[in-house]
């Protein structure tokens, strides 16, 4: 037990600074707390846009629910990448084996690490609507109680199941050759495959809704924690608290002691770099000489390819909007009667704004697949090398920049051309789509490296700690949702005063460039003097 | 040339280097010793343009590190402590990688990568990535990326650590046949009979401060360096 604890103090002192803001500047140490809060309040008003119909039909308990099935979706898909890269790959694998530690201990604290960053990004989400719920309903001390144990227990499940999934796939990965990028394909066609089964759900939940006495009911028969704590809420029953949590924690328990072998067996045969037969051998080796820029750029989607945490955070998102634009543009009429049919309150004819939803779709995977948030972190030590070099340091953030665009402007232009010959966009709003494709693409790429050289990470322990639980990569994306909310209210609001689609856009797009403009600015002046200060 | 003129760095209230200092000429090899945590790696990182320094200027061939940085990186190698390449790449590529950056063409690329592989005997798994390297072997592919374009000024910090014998030895000579053409060479070492048998000059720091420095003989007279550098320390 001691052992248990001074491993988990030693590891959570290394791997919680990303709460130790170490900028001298005041704002900057506020900035992710002032973000963080300004994400509960957006979710605070979005509960209340919910709960505000659903308090007459005396249904207030489905903001929870929804909430709590978001949360869990969002958990366990997430986990399914992030999983692999926290128990897998981790560089303090050799000191932590060579102590005399229970391998299940390690393990336990491994998922423990998970455990913790989910609770904390959850708690984002799902504190709102329990205030939002507390606020009307007027609710006793269970619930807060109960709030206490749901918040502490629901992240348990979907970690549990994504762990068995990524266990799954570094397993298979182990075998390949070249693990990292089978590892990246691998968890791409899984995520795949479990994005068309929820897709494919509807006529299951059909029939369970069918069959369901009340939407509590429902939500038991889908997922059973989910409705415990739903019920607890509404009803709460002693026992229904042991149940539940006795259903969260025994996962646990289980993966615990039926993985911890095979866990560190497969960790072994993925850090088995070299081939079997020893080196190549081959004296034939290729020297190509190529601008800064391109070497640059090379180096940079070397570095991308070869990091499926990486690689899988930043561009499944780009795989998402292809498939939702080419989902769309089979099925359009199918997604708009599906709008109007779900009471959508739209005030205008979906099918006159399509050029105005693409242009929101663009922007929504543009700002939120943010490759340049882990970019200067994922240097790590060999950051060092790069100061060497002889580039200017706005140099290197651009080449960093160009990277993103090399990235993201084929696939969202794919998207975009797509649309545009389906749905027969004009030729205004046609050019106005492709020059956003290029716009959007660069504020992501430079907000992110301004973000990453402010809040670097330079000695993280593994790629998925730099990726995923930096301070810079959840500036970056909360930045971006609150970017992209904020562009899509400014459509909304053009909208409303009766202006010409291609002024809507045109009026975004100078926006854009605006903050383009600035933030260019800004990465010239500011952050290639921070970036000249940082040090490994 | 090095010239360094009154570096101060400090890390907070901790001063790492302190009011430091000295000049190291062309075509000499000038060895910088002291304990751990003595302040041989700031210097080193300072002089590389690395990291920035509170007070005093570095000149490399007369440019100042501070004023013209990346014009001084031009002709200067730095050899890390510990080499953390781009573990992702073939080390073909990250040697590519190097040489695009300080625009060596491809036929100086060619010479130099070939003369430098077969002198490390490393050519055959140039192809292979740098994660399957061992240390010694990345540390010969850092000083091949540092050699490939031909530096006026190799700065390199503890640069023998992880290399075989023969390696060693090679560096050694490699060392002597550069200065011969005029570069300056300045390293850290632990290996004390290295540097004696080596260098045209050393320097002794300790906490930050130069306690020794001149030519071999001037440090040593009739002791062995390592005698000096324990009676300093002490």
């Amino acid at each position: 037990m001691k052992k248990l604890l001074s491993l988990i103090r030693a590891c959570f002192k290394d791997n919680m600074s990303i709460f130790k803001i170490k900028s001298k500047n005041k704002n900057s140490k506020y900035l992710p707390f002032i973000l963080a809060l300004v994400l509960m309040i957006s979710f605070y008003n979005y509960s209340e846009l919910l709960i505000e119909p659903l308090i007459e039909v005396h249904l207030e308990y489905v903001v929870i629910t929804l909430f709590v099935v978001g949360t869990c979706v969002m958990t366990f898909m997430e986990g399914i990448y992030k999983s692999s890269g926290i128990l897998f790959n981790c560089k303090d694998d050799d000191l932590l084996l060579s102590l005399p530690i229970k391998k299940s201990t390690v393990l336990f604290v491994r998922l423990l690490k998970f455990y913790v960053f989910e609770l904390i990004f959850n708690s984002l989400f799902l504190i709102p609507a329990l205030i939002s719920y507390a606020v009307h309903v007027n609710p006793g001390i269970m619930y807060y109680i109960v709030s206490v144990f749901g918040i502490l227990l629901l992240p348990i499940i979907p970690i549990v199941l994504s762990t068995i999934m990524g266990i799954f796939i570094s397993f298979v990965s182990s075998l390949a050759k070249n693990k990292n990028i089978m590892q990246t394909i691998f968890t791409f066609f899984l995520c795949g495959v479990i994005y068309v089964i929820l897709f494919r759900m509807n006529g299951f939940v059909e029939s369970l809704a069918e069959n369901a006495k009340s939407i509590n009911d429902l939500i038991i028969k889908i997922y059973y924690p989910a409705g415990l704590f739903i019920n607890m809420i509404i009803d709460f029953k002693f026992i229904d608290l042991i149940k539940f949590i006795f259903v969260n924690v025994l996962p646990l328990v289980i993966l615990v002691l039926t993985f911890k072998n095979m866990y560190f067996s497969i960790n072994s045969s993925l850090k088995i770099v070299k081939k079997k037969s020893g080196y190549s051998k081959d004296t034939n080796y290729k020297i190509v000489t190529s601008s800064k820029r391109s070497a640059f750029i090379k180096k940079e989607i070397k570095k991308l390819i070869n990091t499926p945490v990486y690689i899988l955070n930043s561009c499944f998102g780009l795989v998402l909007y292809l498939g939702i634009i080419i989902y769309a543009v089979i099925n359009v009429d199918g997604v708009i009667s599906k709008f109007q049919a779900g009471g959508a309150n739209i005030p205008f004819d979906l099918y006159s704004i399509i050029p105005l939803v693409i242009l929101g779709l663009v922007i929504f995977t543009s700002l939120l697949s943010s490759l340049t948030c882990s970019m200067i972190s994922l240097e790590g030590k060999s950051f060092n090398i790069l100061k060497s070099l002889p580039i200017k340091p706005i140099e290197i953030i651009m080449y960093k920049v160009y990277t993103v665009l090399v990235v993201e402007i084929p696939i969202i232009l794919i998207g975009v051309i797509i649309s545009i010959i389906k749905f027969k966009i004009g030729i205004v709003p046609s050019l106005l789509l492709i020059v956003a494709s290029c716009v959007f693409p660069f504020i992501s790429g430079i907000f992110g490296i301004i973000v990453n050289i402010k809040y670097p990470k330079l000695d993280a322990k593994d790629d998925t700690e730099v990726v995923k639980q930096s301070m810079s990569s959840f500036i970056a994306v909360t930045g971006g949702m609150l970017g992209t909310g904020a562009f899509i209210y400014l459509m909304f609001k053009l909208i409303d005063f009766k202006l010409n689609i291609s002024l809507v856009m045109l009026a975004v797009l100078i926006l854009a460039l605006i903050i383009s403009s600035c933030l260019y600015w800004y990465a010239k002046k500011v952050s290639s003097k921070e970036f000249e200060k940082l040090v490994v | 040339m090095i010239e360094i003129k009154n570096v101060t760095k400090k890390y907070g209230n901790n001063i790492a280097v302190n009011d430091v200092s000295f000049k190291v000429g062309d075509g000499e090899i000038f060895a910088f010793i002291g304990h751990n945590g003595a302040g041989k790696t700031t210097l080193i990182k300072c002089i590389t343009g690395i990291q920035e320094f509170d007070s005093g200027d570095i000149l490399i061939n007369g440019k100042s590190i501070k004023k013209d940085s990346v014009e001084c990186k031009k002709e200067m190698a730095f050899v890390p402590d510990n080499p953390e390449l781009y573990e992702q790449m073939k080390a073909i590529d990250y040697i590519n990688f190097i040489c695009d950056m300080y625009e060596v063409n491809d036929e100086d690329r060619q010479k130099s990568i070939k003369k430098y592989a077969e002198l490390f005997e490393i050519e055959d798994k140039l192809n292979d990535t740098l994660e399957s390297y061992s240390h010694g072997m990345k540390q010969k592919i850092a000083l091949i990326s540092a050699l490939v374009h031909n530096p006026k000024v190799l700065i390199m910090d503890e640069p023998f650590v992880g290399l075989d014998p023969k390696a060693v030895f090679d560096v050694k000579k490699i060392m002597k046949d550069l200065t011969k053409e005029g570069t300056t060479i300045f390293f850290s070492t632990h290996i004390l009979e290295v540097a004696e048998k080596l260098c045209s000059r050393v320097a002794i720091i300790k906490k930050g401060e130069l306690v020794s420095i001149g030519t071999m003989k001037e440090v040593k007279g009739d002791k062995s360096l390592e005698k000096v550098f324990l009676e300093l320390e002490d």
